[in-house]
């Protein structure tokens, strides 16, 4: 923020007035109110939309009206009150939504808050739905979403720092565990923020472009959520949480690839099944990757690997379709993709339609035209769904966006084309890193004792460490939760 | 200059036709191949083509029929490329048939081109065919099964009932230049026009057709020695007196092959066999002394027949019990000494049997 | 030498490191070349080489204490000063980027023969080149995160050959000495060269911040490992495939995948496993490029990317311009088998005994 002339009021109240109605000129809401207090005159000057009208009635004006005499700092019933005499800093707080007491005869000012900002009520988010935990999210206010978190953290380790960034400054808000997290990894994320000049509307999408290790990287460094319940647990494993005002969607640093592939569903099952879906995630990775690669390189290069009545029937399927399979896989893709553009705009009555239009449509009518096979459109489903399994919204749309490069090279080189290609996008992962920590840590560098909660989650009583991806402090996480067993 | 390289470099990666695609759609799938001999120095191949025909909006299989002649399996390969539409893929071969004429010539020849090409599968079956190998192909569909499958499947149902021995390109390959083993391959005949039939299994000695075979139930009996029982192995058996005859199932086996090595090699197999009986149309078996009685004689029998089916195999000079191998790896002094072709045939072979019933079924 | 803090890697990682270093192309032709030497004893020769290969390790445990902060390229000048040292310098680089350079003509001699027939050698080597530039130019500690994924992918020799066990005749191997001894031992020499790749320790050893002991353990450990897949693979071969075919086959260990079924799914494995092991053969190259590189900025202070790039488009061109056949491999391996001997033994053995006769030793020097 640039520090300009602390102009300064005079203690003329109708100079100070005409000084604030110049710089408030077009501004229709911006209110004043004239009475009498220690027999001078008083102005109150609020914006109207933004400030809480009930404490102006009742707790200003109204007491201001009963006891015509006193002390303003002292006497008014309200929770925080400071004085100015600086007039940048009373316009500042008129725009946040303060109400400032011009009082004659005095070059004082004061403000009292009573800014009251329109939120939603909280509601599960719809990208990240589970079936048991919490069902509620963050909204678009700040201060709700610190009541959110502080309501699950009651203890005074829980810092939280609010800084305004750019110009005009949005609040970003930095939350962490102080006994648990890292100090350097806090340092650079606090540098990191803290460098950021903006004239423009801050975002999180904006803020975690600015303050990534690599934004070129298809793979998503920092991880965005809405749910409270995955804030409160990254939290605790040392990581550092940063919500921007404006924005219900929150960032959460240092992440690791294993991170996005985590749910509280994991958690909060039972832990047998917990290890099966972590499984199938993984897996879901690796299939909606490389399944159209394979198909396309079986189809192409050597059909021998498979059995003979697959090859038959994959031989009929594609007996009379003229385009070879690169350019059938390419054609489905992006088909696809353009549903699923389609699906976010639209409202939910016409979505149902778009789905079965999708289905019966492009599924069956383009194979009766012979524009696509039978098997190639059962080979991209299996893929659509798989890259929907993976619960971070960034990170499955990075997996599709990959398929792409696959498909190219398993049509120029066949299997050793995708071998290829995944080996590209491991050292890619493998020499990334998020703030300090390995990208692709706990499997390279291989950390044994992480290992227990990226592949599979083993039972919860027996997570005696955190995870040292964020390098905590305190590494010892609980010493004895089954004390009752002997 | 530069971005015109950019250009070129970008423009590979659209080329969707590469060096190596082999593609699906040109391919011409041959599932099945037989080889005859027609003059001493060209063979005649028939191959069973699968391809599909459009009926309306959907798209049946089918296979058609196609021959060749030419010196070599690699020469009538190409020749018979030139004949049909796509390129000749042998990539799926599941059957390969020889004539019976071109087998009693070395083997080794009209498998070479398969054990070099990169593209063979080396899993497909081998068969030895009375007679003329083609006439098996071109029957086209076998049992309203296209001929390939029918007969794939017909090899593989007569292995796991124990009647002929599991035999792929790739064992073949393994044993042809083993000096310790012979061949033996499935026999097939065509019977009339609508039947194929599994006769038994054709003896090979260096690697060529002796022209002898072992019926079905011999070529159990040769598994049975050889300890190589599939799934299931079932064999009725005469028992002299009132016509009995009885079926069983062999359920387990313990064999103890062993080669006493004084002047000469003496070969002893000692068998044990459990069986559960399937069929009895005799009296019933309620005491112990007739099952022991019915146990003493099955092993009679099968005493006798597998002395018959040695002097078969010493007949054929087919050494298929792998006692050269045996020699080899356990006395190797005596291998050096030996003549194997010409001393195989004296080598005295004793077989004794024992028969326990394991269970009757579920009525006594 | 000055290394910095976050280069450092630790003797667990050094295990993953020289594991991937020795596992390479040469595991596809070895049972063909030990059956050629000592029939089918050659398993024994496999040991015999796993022996000698430990005590090298062993002679490089004593020489390395010694030192405990220098690469051979440092020990090399320290020794003989800056004229004989620099052009010891010299070959051990060049001895570094020959077998680079060999893996690539390795490479491109089985994949031009068994994946791409039709295409031409630019564009299978061009993989290789891409990978090179890729990883090559990155520390040791980012190269050793890489090597600890890919190390997993020797688990596909183990999960394809489950079904060979059904065809083997494990009568092959008796009766045991078949060979007499002396042919075991020439054979013995002959899986030496092939076995070679914890030289690789040389160069690193002061990259390392573990105790002395740790590390020659790892190393030693490695070798074992190394010798374990070895002797699976070669006995496996033995028992798979009668003599005749041992003669005739030059990569016995994929001619054997060729022929299995994987539970009667999935055929043409050899194609698979061809496939995933194009990661380890990656791998493999980008250590000894890795290893090349540390030469070089010792020698010369420019960027890792350059060097990288010369290496990598250098052996990229001779790739393409020399036509691989047989004759270049045995060519290339005669030169291999001299060379190894005498930048694996000799020249540390000499170092070994001046340094012995004359006392002499480094300083610790504090890693910065």
């Amino acid at each position: 923020m640039e520090t300009e002339q602390t102009i300064t009021i005079s203690k003329d109240i109708t100079s100070n007035l005409e000084k604030l109605k110049d710089e408030f000129s077009n501004v229709f809401d911006f209110k004043t109110r004239k009475i009498t207090f220690n027999n001078r005159p008083l102005c109150i000057a609020f914006i109207d939309t933004i400030s809480n009208k009930d404490i102006i009635n009742e707790k200003i004006i109204k007491v201001l009206l009963n006891i015509k005499l006193g002390n303003i700092m002292t006497d008014l019933p309200v929770s925080t009150i400071s004085s100015t005499n600086c007039l940048n800093e009373i316009q500042e707080a008129l725009t946040n939504g303060n109400t400032v007491l011009l009082v004659d005869g005095s070059n004082e000012a004061f403000i009292i808050e009573t800014a009251l900002f329109e939120v939603r009520s909280t509601s599960e988010p719809t990208n990240e739905k589970v079936v048991s935990g919490s069902h509620d999210g963050f909204v678009e206010s700040l201060n709700k979403n610190i009541n959110f978190l502080r309501s699950r953290i009651r203890s005074t380790d829980f810092k939280i720092e609010v800084l305004p960034i750019g110009d005009p400054g949005t609040n970003v808000g930095i939350l962490y565990l102080d006994n648990i997290v890292n100090k350097d990894i806090l340092e650079t994320v606090k540098v990191r923020i803290n460098s950021i000049q903006l004239e423009n509307n801050l975002t999180t999408g904006k803020l975690e472009e600015f303050i990534e290790d690599s934004s070129l990287s298809p793979f998503p460094q920092i991880l965005e959520t809405e749910r409270p319940d995955r804030v409160i647990s990254n939290l605790f494993d040392g990581k550092i949480c940063v919500i921007v005002e404006g924005s219900p969607t929150v960032s959460i640093m240092p992440a690791s690839f294993f991170t996005f592939f985590q749910t509280p569903d994991d958690y909060n099952g039972r832990a047998l099944i917990g290890t099966f879906l972590r499984i199938i995630r993984l897996f879901s990775f690796f299939l909606c990757i490389t399944l159209p690669a394979v198909y396309i390189s079986i189809v192409s290069f050597s059909y021998e690997i498979l059995p003979y009545e697959l090859v038959t029937t994959i031989q009929n399927s594609i007996e009379f379709v003229p385009f070879s399979p690169f350019v059938e896989a390419i054609i489905m893709q992006l088909i696809l993709e353009l549903l699923r553009e389609a699906s976010i705009r639209l409202p939910s009555p016409i979505a149902q339609t778009i789905g079965i239009v999708g289905g019966l449509v492009i599924g069956t009518a383009i194979v009766e035209a012979n524009l696509v096979s039978n098997t190639m459109i059962v080979v991209l489903a299996i893929t659509a769904v798989a890259s929907f399994v993976v619960p971070v919204h960034e990170m499955s749309f990075s997996l599709r966006l990959l398929s792409f490069p696959m498909i190219i090279l398993a049509s120029i080189y066949g299997f050793v084309g995708i071998i290829f290609g995944l080996m590209l996008i491991f050292i890619h992962m493998v020499k990334l890193e998020s703030f300090g920590s390995p990208y692709f840590s706990p499997l390279a560098p291989i950390r044994l004792k992480d290992l227990k909660d990226a592949l599979i989650r083993v039972p919860n009583w027996k997570m005696k460490t955190r995870p040292t991806n964020a390098r905590p402090i305190d590494t010892i996480q609980s010493n004895d939760t089954k004390g009752w067993k002997k | 200059m530069k971005k015109y390289h950019y250009i070129t470099f970008l423009l590979i990666f659209f080329l969707t036709g590469c060096w190596d695609q082999h593609s699906l759609k040109d391919s011409a799938l041959v599932l099945s191949i037989a080889f005859d001999q027609l003059t001493k120095d060209s063979i005649k191949a028939t191959a069973s083509v699968r391809t599909n025909i459009s009926k309306g909006d959907q798209t049946e299989a089918t296979n058609y029929i196609i021959n060749d002649q030419g010196a070599s399996v690699r020469d009538v390969r190409n020749n018979i490329d030139y004949q049909i539409p796509g390129s000749f893929s042998a990539n799926k071969l599941l059957v390969m048939l020889l004539g019976e004429n071109i087998a009693k010539n070395n083997l080794y020849p009209y498998f070479d081109n398969f054990f070099r090409f990169i593209r063979s599968p080396l899993t497909s079956r081998v068969a030895i065919v009375k007679g003329q190998a083609s006439s098996i192909i071109e029957m086209k569909t076998y049992k309203d099964i296209f001929i390939s499958e029918s007969l794939s499947e017909m090899l593989e149902a007569g292995e796991n009932i124990s009647v002929i021995p599991k035999e792929t390109q790739e064992t073949i390959y393994k044993k042809m230049d083993d000096p310790g083993t012979d061949l033996v391959l499935p026999y097939l005949e065509k019977t009339d026009d609508e039947t194929i039939k599994i006769k038994g299994v054709a003896l090979l000695e260096n690697n060529q057709f002796t022209g002898k075979i072992l019926n079905n139930k011999q070529s159990k009996l040769l598994l049975l020695m050889q300890d190589k029982k599939s799934h299931t192995m079932s064999l009725s058996e005469q028992l002299g007196s009132n016509n009995e005859v009885i079926s069983f199932k062999v359920k387990s086996i313990k064999r103890n092959l062993q080669i006493k090595n004084e002047k000469q090699p003496k070969v002893t197999i000692d068998l044990k066999i459990k069986i559960d009986l399937t069929e009895f149309t005799g009296e019933d078996l309620a005491s112990d002394i007739k099952k022991k009685e019915i146990e003493n004689k099955i092993a009679e029998n099968i005493e006798k027949e597998l002395k018959e089916v040695v002097s078969i195999l010493q007949d054929a000079n087919c050494d298929a019990l792998g006692i050269g191998r045996y020699l080899m790896a356990y006395h190797p002094d005596t291998w050096k000494k030996i003549n194997w072709e010409k001393d195989y045939s004296k080598v005295p072979f004793e077989v004794n049997t024992k028969v326990i019933m394991y269970t009757s079924g579920i009525i006594l | 030498m000055i290394i910095k803090q976050n280069e450092t890697i630790s003797s667990f990682q050094l295990f993953f490191y020289l594991v991937i270093s020795q596992l390479n192309v040469a595991i596809l032709t070895l049972p063909m070349h030990l059956y050629q030497e000592s029939a089918y004893d050659g398993w024994i020769s496999l040991l015999l080489s796993c022996l000698y290969s430990i005590c090298t390790v062993i002679l490089y445990s004593f020489l390395l204490k010694r030192f405990p902060n220098l690469t051979i390229f440092e020990i090399c000048s320290y020794f003989f000063g800056k004229w004989l040292g620099g052009i010891l310098k010299i070959s051990y680089i060049l001895y570094f980027i020959f077998i680079a350079y060999l893996i690539n003509q390795f490479y491109l001699f089985i994949f031009s023969k068994w994946v791409f027939p039709n295409s031409p050698s630019w564009s299978i080597l061009l993989l290789l080149f891409i990978i090179g530039i890729y990883l090559g130019k990155e520390n040791i500690r980012t190269t050793t995160r890489f090597f600890q994924l890919s190390f997993w992918t020797f688990l596909i020799i183990f999960i394809f050959s489950v079904e060979a066990f059904q065809q083997v005749e494990w009568k092959f191997l008796l009766p045991v000495t078949q060979a007499n001894f002396a042919q075991i031992v020439k054979g013995s020499y002959k899986s030496y060269v092939f076995l070679h790749g914890f030289e690789c320790l040389l160069v690193l050893y002061p990259f390392v911040n573990s105790a002395h002991r740790k590390t020659i353990k790892s190393t030693i450990l490695s070798t074992i490992f190394i010798t374990m897949i070895n002797l699976f693979t070669v006995v496996l071969c033995f028992i798979f495939f009668s003599k005749k075919e041992m003669r005739l086959i030059p990569e016995p260990t994929i001619y054997l995948f060729k022929t299995l079924t994987f539970f009667k799914e999935l055929e043409r494995l050899d194609l698979l496993f061809l496939s995933v092991w194009f990661f380890i053969i990656a791998s493999s190259y980008v250590s000894y490029l890795n290893l090349a590189n540390i030469g070089i900025s010792n020698l010369i202070r420019k960027n890792r990317i350059y060097s990288t790039l010369t290496i990598c488009f250098l052996i990229f061109l001779v790739g393409n311009l020399v036509p691989t056949s047989k004759g270049l491999i045995d060519i290339l391996l005669k030169i291999l088998s001299i060379s190894s001997f005498i930048f694996i033994v000799l020249i540390p053995l000499l170092i070994l005994c001046i340094s012995l006769l004359f006392k002499l030793k480094s300083k610790e020097v504090n890693v910065s």
